[in-house]
Order: C-alpha cells, then structure tokens, then sequence
C-alpha cells in the first residue's frame, strides 16, 4: 500500500512538472499527437499512400485534403504513414546511441585510467569524423533499408552522450554513496549498473530526446538526397519527390516539410523541458 | 600496543601501515604524499581506539585503508590474527562482513534512488542473509525498531532525502551492524549532526559496540566526544600516532608537546581548571618533503636543536601509554 501511494505520487508530480514548464508540455502533447497519428494511422488515412491515382498533382481539395503528389498518390495519407517511419527512425537510432553513450561513457569515466584513455580516443575520432558523409558512404555500399539507416546515424550520434555520462560517472565515483556501496561488498560492475549509471542518467535522457530529432532529420536529408529506403514512405521523400513540382503543386514539398518541423520542434522541446526537470540544481526538490 | 597479549586474540592489528601517493606533474614527479607515514597500533574485540589530529593528518586514509577502501603502499593488517590480504583475495564478501565503514555524511551515504527498505534488503541479498523477501523485510522492520526508528514502517518506503541526518546515521550504523563485522571504522560519524543528536549516536555506537564485541576505529577532531567514546586514543600528527594510551591517562596527562597543545584549546574539558592554553603557530606543513627530524619541531614550542636531526621514537612510560617525544620530562 506504500509503494502504492508513492507511486501515485509520483505520478502526480510529474504531471504537475510538465505544466510547470511550458516548452515541456507543448512538446509532450506535439508528441502525444503524433503516437495516436503514427499508431492509428489506418484510421486517419483517407487513402492508401501507396496507391497510384489518377488525379496527378490535384491541389489540396475535400478529397485529397493536402492534395496528390506527380504519381497521383495522397499527400495526406502519405504523410500519416510517413510518421511512423520517422519516429520508428528516430526512437530506435536514439535508443542505440543512448545505450552505447551511456555504457561507454559511464566505464570510461568509472573505470578510469587506460580505459578511460583508450575509450576517449576513440570518442575523438568519432568526433572529428564528418558524420554525414559517413552515412552517405554507408549507404551507398550497403543500400538504404531502413535498419540500415536506424543503425548506422545510432552508431555514429553516440559521442555526445558518452561525453555526459563520462563527465556524470567521475563526479559520482566520488560520492559517498558509491564508496559505502564498495564498503557493504558490491562489486564495481554492479555499482556501475545499479548506482553509478541510473544517478547519472538523467542529461542523457534529456540529450537523446534531441538526438531523435536529429536523427529523423538525418532520414529526412538521407531521402532528400534519393538514398531513403524506397520500400517505405518517409518525410524526406515526401520533400524530395516534390521538389520537381515546386513551381506547380508547392503542396507537396510544404506540408511535409511543416510536419518534419513540427516533429523535430516537439523532441528539442521535450528534451529542453527534461533538462530542466532533470537538471541536477532542481532534482534535489523532486 | 599492549605487547603482552597474542596476536590471535586481538580483532585487529596494524603494523607500519605506509600510504605514499604520487604526485601527478613532472617537476615534483619523485616526491610522494605521505599520508600515513608508520602507523601501528592493535584493538581487541570490543575495544573502541579513538583517533584524534587536524584535518590532513591522515586519519580519515588510515580509516579507509583499514577497510580497504584503499590499498596501503606498505604495511600489514591482520583481523583476528588473520592478513586481511589473504581473506580478501579468498572471499572479498567474508571480508566486508569483518570489516566495515560508517561514513562522515549521512546525507549521502545511500543512493538517492534507493527506499531505506531496499537499502537494507540489497545489503541483506548480497550476503545471503534471510532467505524470502518477507523474511528479509521482518527482520528490516526488526532492525529499525531496535535501532530506535519507531515505528519501522514509516520509515521503509522512505527516500534519504525525506529523512533527517540522524535518523540516516542511524540507519548507516544499524546497516554496518546487521552484517555482525569484527571492526568497524567509524569517520566523523558525528561531525556533520545536530548537536542536539549526537549524544544518541555516540551512545547508540557504543552501545553496538559492546553488545556485539566490537572492535571500533573512531575517527574525530572533536577531543571530548572521543574522551567520551573510547577506551584508547591515539593522536595523530602528519601521519604518524605522536602519543597514545588509555583516554583517560591520555588526557589528564598529556605527555607529547601536540597532544598537549590539542587539549589545551580543547574548551569544554575540565573547564574549571583554568588550563593555561597554548598557542602554537601555523598549519600543519603539507607531508611532501619531510626532514629527517621529529615532525612536530617546526611548531613545537620546546623544540631544540636536536630536535630537526632526530626522528623521534615512540616510548612507553607506563600503563600502555606511549609518547614520541624524547623530552616529555622537561
């Protein structure tokens, strides 16, 4: 009955939280919109976006309500499916770079000394790789499916996140409570497991919320670029197909594009808000 | 100390534990910290040793080492006759349940995360006491309430932040129990409390300590809480234990020029007998380049010439009282 009543408290709490902040409650209902969107997308859909019409570039209308594209296709419903490749993109290339970030940091930072030498070089040179291009090479040699593409922006946007949790695992190190942890007869693995990593999680979480926004605008220039899978509706080639019609149907390039800010404006303000929730000045209080 | 009684009966004894720490930098790269420079000294079960001396004199490294938080450069420990090497290479867990470490700061003793209940019952899962949870959560209420926490159930589901340092303390020193350790060290316990409550935390560790026969490492600046605590003190100066003896003993009769010094500008003790207080100058030197004489001469008020040439050996003047200092007569 305790845990009960803590639990429900926190809950509480942290609904209050998120309408103390404003950037953090936009965000929240941007992003809720876009779950029920991406979840419930047969429903919404007015058409099949895979569907060749016969109407070919109709201007926004009660029946295509953003209008079609060249192919004839529903800009609409393409746009409606196109969330759930965006924020399956996003969500799994985040999780990827969150998990490596936070297990390479928080050893390097643990552990100290060769390792943490070893493992910060190597943070470097990820770095100083020009990311980007990195991708387009990847891409190019080993075509563009969409594990591809989840894998290779969550394998190369990790550097921020072990750099946090590096800085995070040495302040902690020192505390008190990691020593009693030693003292009672833990071993370091599980200190950095059970202690170390959840204390120091909490700019993580923050930052990987950005990281999603990043990444689903990296899928969106990958498909702008024509190297999107092409199995799939995505923002970016939503943009991308539409660039030719620009000066005949703007209706193409725009409203995905709006879509695309929109997503991307909801993350940073999630992750901004986090920030703050989290940061560890205001964390003693919650 | 006592040289008459075997090793095999003392719960621990340390002999000429050194602890040197480099120096990071090039220019200073051959001249080591000495934190604790030779230190010995044993305790039998239930004996509480309280060890008193400025900050920086080592006692807080001395503590950690001795739990084996940090590893001595040199230097052997042994817990009921046994090297403490030895048991912690055999089982690193049977070591903790020996030795344990109550912390200066209560307030950050526990993971901010962790209920005090999952404190406790992590503590109990990793040695294997209790064998359900409900077994482990009974003898968790169990504990509290005999350490004074009434009534336990309020006090389980408690983060450490909802709790007072004492109550934490509390809570420190009853987890340090419940594994039943030989020796306990015990750093500041007290320093960072209400003064209002520290008396029930210096007589709860006693208490513990003598129910339980344990051996206890007290570690203070405070001079009338360790007269309060201890059987024996040992003073300490730059590394080193400078004089030490039964409390009592130590304390009316105070025979090296420091320990003199301490309680001398100790207020509170024997307030009516209008001591005379010494005054010495300056802070103790940092323990980089230490000369080969005694090391308090630099500040000591009867130091003499030989006094910068000849290091000081510790000498017994009866009843288990030794002093480090030649010219304690004068």
């Amino acid at each position: 009955m305790e845990i009960k009543r803590n639990n429900q408290n926190i809950f509480k709490k942290s609904i209050n939280k998120i309408n103390d902040i404003k950037q953090l409650k936009v965000g929240v209902i941007l992003l809720v919109l876009l779950l029920i969107v991406s979840i419930f997308a047969p429903v919404f859909a007015t058409h099949d976006p895979y569907s060749l019409g016969d109407e070919m570039i109709a201007a926004p209308s009660s029946t295509h309500y953003l209008g079609t594209d060249g192919l004839g296709r529903d800009v609409f419903s393409m746009i409606i499916y196109g969330t759930r490749t965006s924020l399956m993109i996003g969500i799994v290339a985040a999780l990827i770079s969150g998990v490596i970030g936070t297990l390479l940091g928080g050893i390097a930072g643990f552990f100290g000394g060769k390792i943490d030498r070893l493992l910060t070089e190597i943070n470097n040179i990820f770095l100083m790789m020009p990311t980007f291009f990195l991708i387009l090479i990847v891409v190019a040699l080993f075509g563009s499916s969409l594990i591809n593409v989840m894998l290779i922006i969550g394998l190369t946007s990790w550097v921020g996140n072990a750099r946090l949790m590096r800085a995070q695992a040495m302040s902690l190190r020192e505390r008190t409570f990691i020593m009693g942890a030693y003292s009672i007869g833990e071993k370091k693995w599980t200190i950095l497991l059970k202690h170390i990593i959840p204390n120091g999680i909490f700019p993580i979480i923050a930052n990987t919320t950005m990281i999603i926004s990043g990444a689903i605008l990296t899928e969106a220039s990958l498909s702008f670029l024509g190297l999107g899978d092409p199995n799939v509706v995505s923002w970016g080639q939503i943009i991308y197909n539409g660039r030719e019609y620009m000066t005949s149907a703007w209706w193409i390039s725009t409203f995905a594009g709006i879509v695309v800010v929109l997503t991307v404006l909801s993350f940073y303000l999630i992750g901004d808000g986090l920030n703050r929730v989290l940061s560890p000045k205001l964390h003693d209080q919650n | 100390m006592q040289t008459l009684i075997t090793a095999e009966e003392k719960a621990i004894s340390v002999e000429n534990i050194y602890k040197y720490y480099k120096q990071r930098g090039k220019r200073q790269r051959n001249q080591d910290i000495k934190s604790v420079d030779g230190v010995s000294f044993s305790l039998n079960k239930g004996e509480i040793l309280g060890v008193i001396g400025e900050s920086g004199c080592g006692k807080s490294t001395l503590g950690r080492i001795l739990v084996k938080l940090e590893e001595p450069t040199s230097g052997s420990i042994s817990i009921n006759g046994v090297p403490s090497q030895n048991l912690f290479k055999q089982d690193p867990l049977a070591f903790r349940r020996t030795a344990q470490m109550i912390f200066q700061n209560p307030f950050d003793t526990f993971d901010p995360r962790y209920t005090i209940a999952k404190v406790l019952i992590s503590t109990m899962k990793l040695h294997h006491i209790g064998e359900s949870k409900n077994e482990r959560l009974a003898m968790c209420i169990d504990l509290l309430e005999k350490g004074g926490l009434k009534p336990a159930t309020e006090y389980l589901h408690r983060y450490p932040h909802e709790l007072s340092g004492g109550q934490l303390q509390r809570i420190s020193i009853l987890r340090s129990m419940l594994l039943e350790p030989m020796f306990v060290v015990a750093d500041e316990p007290v320093s960072m409390l209400d003064v209002s409550i520290r008396a029930d935390i210096i007589n709860m560790l006693a208490d513990l300590c003598k129910q339980e026969n344990t051996a206890m490492v007290f570690i203070s600046h405070d001079i009338t809480t360790t007269r309060y605590i201890s059987d024996r003190v040992a003073v300490m100066y730059l590394g080193r234990i400078v004089e030490t003896g039964p409390t009592d003993e130590v304390m009316h009769n105070p025979q090296h020029p420091y320990t003199r010094a301490l309680i001398s500008n100790s207020v509170q003790l024997d307030s009516f007998e209008n001591q005379q207080i010494i005054h010495i100058a300056g802070e103790p030197p940092t323990p980089i380049n230490i000369g080969p004489g005694c090391r308090f001469a630099p500040r000591c008020y009867q130091s003499r010439e030989s006094c910068n040439h000849e290091d000081p050996e510790s000498t017994h003047i009866g009843n288990g009282h030794y002093v480090s200092c030649p010219y304690i007569n004068e």
